[in-house]
C-alpha cells in the first residue's frame, strides 16, 4: 500500500516539477538594464531654521552646502525659490510636495546658536522616492568663524552618501600666483578652501615661488623659494607660519615632495655639476641620497603610495617620460609612459593605482590618467596648456592649471571624466595648484 | 660402670699411698731439720724416742686407712648393686612401657584399618549411587531432547508452511499491485503526455510571443527603466544587480526586492532600485500578452 503511494507522489512530484519549470519558463518576464543615465542627483536643500537672537541667521548653511553639491557636478539643486513649502524639521515634512517638483533628495537642517560664538549644524538627507531618511547629522560646537568649514562638511555627508565617494569640500588647496602689478609682493602661496574661498597668502615674495607640497597630515608645506637670489627649499607649518629651510645647496634646489610617511622629502639637486638628478632628504638628520645618476634630466620626483618608489620625469630616452624607480640609491629605473609626445609632472592617486600627468598630443598639454602597470592612458581635461595636475584625497578629482585669456586658472576634472569645473582664484596669474589631504578629524 | 668402680679402687689405693707417704715424710724430715739447726753443746739426742711413736701411729693409721678403704669399697659395691638394680627395674619399666605401647599401636592400626575399609565402602556405595543417578537424568535429557525436537521440526514445518502461504499471498498481491501500476502509469503517462503536448504548444505559442509582443513589453521595459537608472560614479562595470518586481496590471510597481547583487554598497543598490520605483508605472502589457505580476530586471552595464 505504502510502495503504491510513493510510486503515485514520485509520478505526481515528477508532473509537478515539470509544469513548474514549464511555467518559469512562461511567466518570468526578464527585463535587462544595460545603460543608465548620468545626470545630476535632483536635490532640494531647503533653507536652514535659524534658532538664536534676531530673524536672520548669520550663515546661509544651505546656500553653501547648495554651491558645494551644484559645483561637484553630481548634483541639480532646484531653486528655492521654486520650493512649494520649506519644512525645517522632520514632521514637518511633506513628501509628496518633493515628488511632483521631481526630486530625489531633500535636505533639511537647522543652525542653532548655544551660546556667545557657539553654534550647532543640524541636518536630515530624506529619499523622495521611498519616503525615507537616508542619513543625518549634528555637529559639534562651532565658532561663526568655523560655520563655513562645517557647512562644507555637511556637503561631504551628502555627496558621500549618494555617491559613494568620501566628499572633498572640507578640504584645501594651495597654489601659487603671480601679480605683475606688485612687484614687492609678486608671488604669492596662497592657501584656500577647496571652492577657492577663503583664500590667504602664507608667504610673498618679488621674487619666484615654486612647487609647493603639502605634508601628508596637512600641517605642513614645502616649497622652493629664490628670494636668496638662488633656489631654495623651505618646509612651512601653515598655522604658525613658521618656517625652515632643509636645502640650499649649490645649483639647482627644486620640486620638493613629503614621502606618504612625512618624514623625508624627494627632490631634485644639481650640486656643482649642473647635471638634475632626484635625491632623498631625511628630514629629522639631513641625510641626502642620490637616487638617480643618469647624465639625462632626472626632476619632478614623486613617492608611490607606499613609500617604496618614486616616479620622476626624465629625458634620457630622448623626450620627457615618467620612469619608477625604487627609492634606493643605485637601484635601475623603469619607464612607465609610452604614449603622445612626452608626459610629465607624474601625481599618485590616493590608492597609489594610478598616476595623473601632463600630456602632450599633437602639441597640446592636457591632463591624463596614467595606468602605470598597463601604461594605459586616458586624457581628461580639455585645454591647451594644461599643468599641474593634483589629486584630491577622495582620488575622484584632480585639481590642476589651465589657461584662460592668457591667464592661469584653476580647474578641476573628475576621473571619471564626468564633471569639469573651474575653481575660484584670488586673480592673477594662478599655477601650480595642490589638493591638500582630508580635514584632520 | 667397670671403669667408674677401677678409679673408685684407683683412688683409695692413691689416698693409702699418700697418707703413708706423709707418715714418711714427717719421719725422716725431722732429723735433717736438726741437723741443719746451730749446733750447741747443749742438745740432748731424744732422736730414738721419737721414732718409736711414729711408727706406731703409722701403723694405726695405716690400720685405720685400710679399714676405711674397705669400708669405702663395700659402699661402693653396695651403691654400684643399688645403681644395677635401679638400672635393672628402670629397663623393666621400659620394657612394659613400650611393649603396651606397641599394643596400643597396633590396636590404633587394626581400628583405622577397619574405619577405611568401611570409607571404602561407602564411597564405592556413594559413585554407584551417583552413577545411577546420571545415568537416569542422561536418559531423562535425552527424552527431553527428543520432545524438544520433535517439536522443532513441527514448527518449523509449520513456519515453513506460513512462509509458502504468505509468499503465495504476496506473489498474488504483487501480480495484482504491478498490473494495477501499470494501468495507473499508463495512465498517467497518457496525461503527461497530453500536458507536455499542451507545454510544447504553450512553449511554441510563447516562443512566438517572445519574438513579438512579449519581447517588445520587456523592452519596453528596460528602456524605462534605463532612463530612470542615475548611474552614481562608482558603479563597477562589471555590476549585476537582479530585482524582483512586483506590478499591477497598470504597470505601478508595488515592490522592489534585490534577488541577488555584485555589490553591496548601498548607494548602488539604491540607485537600481528607485530606477524601477522611478519608472512606475511601467509600460503596460501589449494586448494579447498575459499579465505577469511579478518581473525580472537585471542591472549590467554594457558600457
Amino acid at each position: 500500500m505504502l510502495a503504491r503511494e510513493g510510486f503515485r507522489s514520485r509520478w505526481i512530484g515528477a508532473l509537478v516539477v515539470s509544469m513548474i519549470i514549464a511555467a518559469q519558463a512562461s511567466a518570468q518576464l526578464e527585463v535587462t538594464v544595460t545603460s543608465g543615465v548620468q545626470r545630476p542627483i535632483p536635490a532640494a536643500i531647503v533653507p536652514f531654521g535659524w534658532q538664536g537672537p534676531g530673524s536672520e541667521a548669520p550663515f546661509d548653511v544651505a546656500a553653501l552646502v547648495e554651491q558645494d553639491l551644484g559645483n561637484s557636478g553630481y548634483f541639480d539643486p532646484m531653486d528655492r525659490r521654486d520650493m512649494v513649502s520649506r519644512p525645517t524639521q522632520a514632521t514637518q515634512l511633506n513628501f509628496q510636495d518633493w515628488r511632483i517638483v521631481d526630486v530625489d533628495i531633500v535636505v533639511i537642517g537647522e543652525l542653532i546658536q548655544e551660546g556667545p560664538d557657539r553654534f550647532t549644524i543640524v541636518f536630515q538627507l530624506f529619499d523622495v522616492t521611498r519616503g525615507a531618511l537616508l542619513t543625518g547629522f549634528r555637529s559639534p560646537p562651532a565658532t561663526a568663524v568655523e560655520l563655513r568649514s562645517m557647512s562644507h562638511r555637511v556637503a561631504d555627508l551628502i555627496y558621500e552618501e549618494m555617491t559613494g565617494i568620501r566628499g572633498v569640500f572640507d578640504t584645501r588647496i594651495a597654489y601659487i600666483t603671480e601679480q605683475r602689478t606688485n612687484p614687492e609682493e609678486r608671488y604669492s602661496l596662497i592657501i584656500a578652501d577647496s571652492d577657492g574661498e577663503n583664500a590667504r597668502a602664507m608667504v610673498r615674495s618679488p621674487l619666484p615661488l615654486m612647487s609647493p607640497a603639502w605634508s601628508p597630515d596637512g600641517r605642513q608645506i614645502a616649497y622652493v623659494s629664490f628670494e636668496g637670489q638662488q633656489s631654495a627649499i623651505y618646509v612651512q607649518t601653515v598655522r604658525t607660519g613658521t618656517r625652515q629651510r632643509v636645502s640650499m645647496r649649490a645649483g639647482v634646489n627644486q620640486a620638493p615632495v613629503f614621502s606618504p610617511d612625512g618624514r623625508q622629502l624627494a627632490l631634485t639637486l644639481s650640486l656643482t655639476d649642473g647635471n638634475l638628478d632626484v635625491y632623498t632628504l631625511d628630514l629629522s638628520n639631513q641625510v641626502l641620497r642620490r637616487i638617480t645618476t643618469s647624465s639625462a634630466i632626472d626632476t619632478e620626483p614623486v613617492w608611490s603610495a607606499d613609500g617604496q618608489y618614486l616616479y620622476f620625469t626624465s629625458d634620457r630616452a630622448g623626450s620627457a617620460q615618467i620612469y619608477r624607480v625604487r627609492a634606493e640609491p643605485g637601484e635601475r629605473a623603469e619607464r612607465i609612459s609610452f604614449e603622445g609626445t612626452y608626459n610629465t609632472r607624474a601625481r599618485v592617486s590616493p590608492d597609489g593605482e594610478r598616476l595623473a600627468v601632463v600630456h602632450r598630443s599633437e602639441g597640446v598639454d592636457r591632463i591624463a590618467v596614467l595606468d602605470p602597470e598597463t601604461g594605459f592612458l586616458n586624457v581628461l581635461s580639455r585645454g591647451q596648456l594644461d599643468e599641474s595636475p593634483s589629486f584630491a584625497p577622495n582620488g575622484a578629482l584632480i585639481i590642476y592649471a589651465t589657461r584662460d585669456r592668457d591667464q592661469g586658472v584653476l580647474a578641476a576634472v573628475s576621473t571619471d571624466g564626468r564633471v569639469h569645473q573651474r575653481i575660484a582664484s584670488v586673480g592673477g596669474d594662478v599655477r601650480e595648484p595642490v589638493w591638500g589631504p582630508f580635514a584632520l578629524p | 660402670m667397670a671403669s667408674r668402680r677401677a678409679q673408685r679402687q684407683y683412688a683409695f689405693v692413691l689416698s693409702v699411698l699418700v697418707h703413708a707417704a706423709i707418715v714418711v715424710a714427717l719421719t725422716f724430715s725431722i732429723p735433717l731439720s736438726r741437723n741443719q739447726a746451730p749446733a750447741g753443746p747443749n742438745v740432748v739426742p731424744i732422736d730414738t724416742y721419737m721414732i718409736d711413736t711414729a711408727a706406731l701411729e703409722a701403723e694405726m693409721a695405716r690400720m685405720e686407712a685400710a679399714e676405711e678403704a674397705e669400708r669405702v669399697r663395700q659402699e661402693q659395691e653396695a651403691e654400684q648393686r643399688e645403681l644395677e638394680r635401679i638400672e635393672r627395674e628402670r629397663e623393666a619399666v621400659e620394657r612394659e612401657a613400650a611393649e603396651q605401647e606397641a599394643e596400643r599401636e597396633r590396636v590404633r592400626l587394626e581400628q583405622e584399618a577397619e574405619a577405611e575399609t568401611l570409607r571404602l565402602a561407602e564411597r564405592e556405595r556413594e559413585r554407584e549411587e551417583a552413577e545411577r543417578r546420571a545415568e537416569e537424568e542422561r536418559l531423562e535429557r535425552e527424552r527431553q531432547e527428543e520432545i524438544a525436537r520433535q517439536e522443532e521440526l513441527e514448527r518449523q514445518r509449520q513456519e515453513e508452511e506460513r512462509r509458502r502461504q504468505e509468499e503465495l499471498a504476496r506473489q498474488r498481491e504483487e501480480e495484482e499491485r504491478r498490473r494495477r501500476e501499470a494501468e495507473e502509469a499508463a495512465r498517467l503517462a497518457a496525461i503527461e503526455a497530453d500536458i507536455q503536448r499542451s507545454i510544447a504548444a504553450e512553449r511554441e505559442a510563447q516562443a512566438a510571443q517572445d519574438s513579438g509582443l512579449r519581447a517588445q513589453w520587456a523592452l519596453a521595459i528596460g528602456r524605462k527603466v534605463e532612463q530612470y537608472w542615475n548611474r552614481p560614479p562608482n558603479v563597477d562595470p562589471n555590476l549585476e544587480c537582479v530585482l524582483i518586481v512586483a506590478q499591477l496590471p497598470d504597470g505601478s510597481v508595488t515592490q522592489v526586492s534585490v534577488e541577488r547583487c555584485t555589490t553591496n554598497d548601498q548607494t548602488i543598490i539604491r540607485s537600481v532600485e528607485n530606477a524601477v520605483l522611478n519608472a512606475s508605472p511601467l509600460p503596460q502589457r501589449p494586448s494579447g500578452v498575459p499579465f505577469e505580476r511579478q518581473i525580472r530586471i537585471t542591472f549590467t552595464p554594457a558600457d
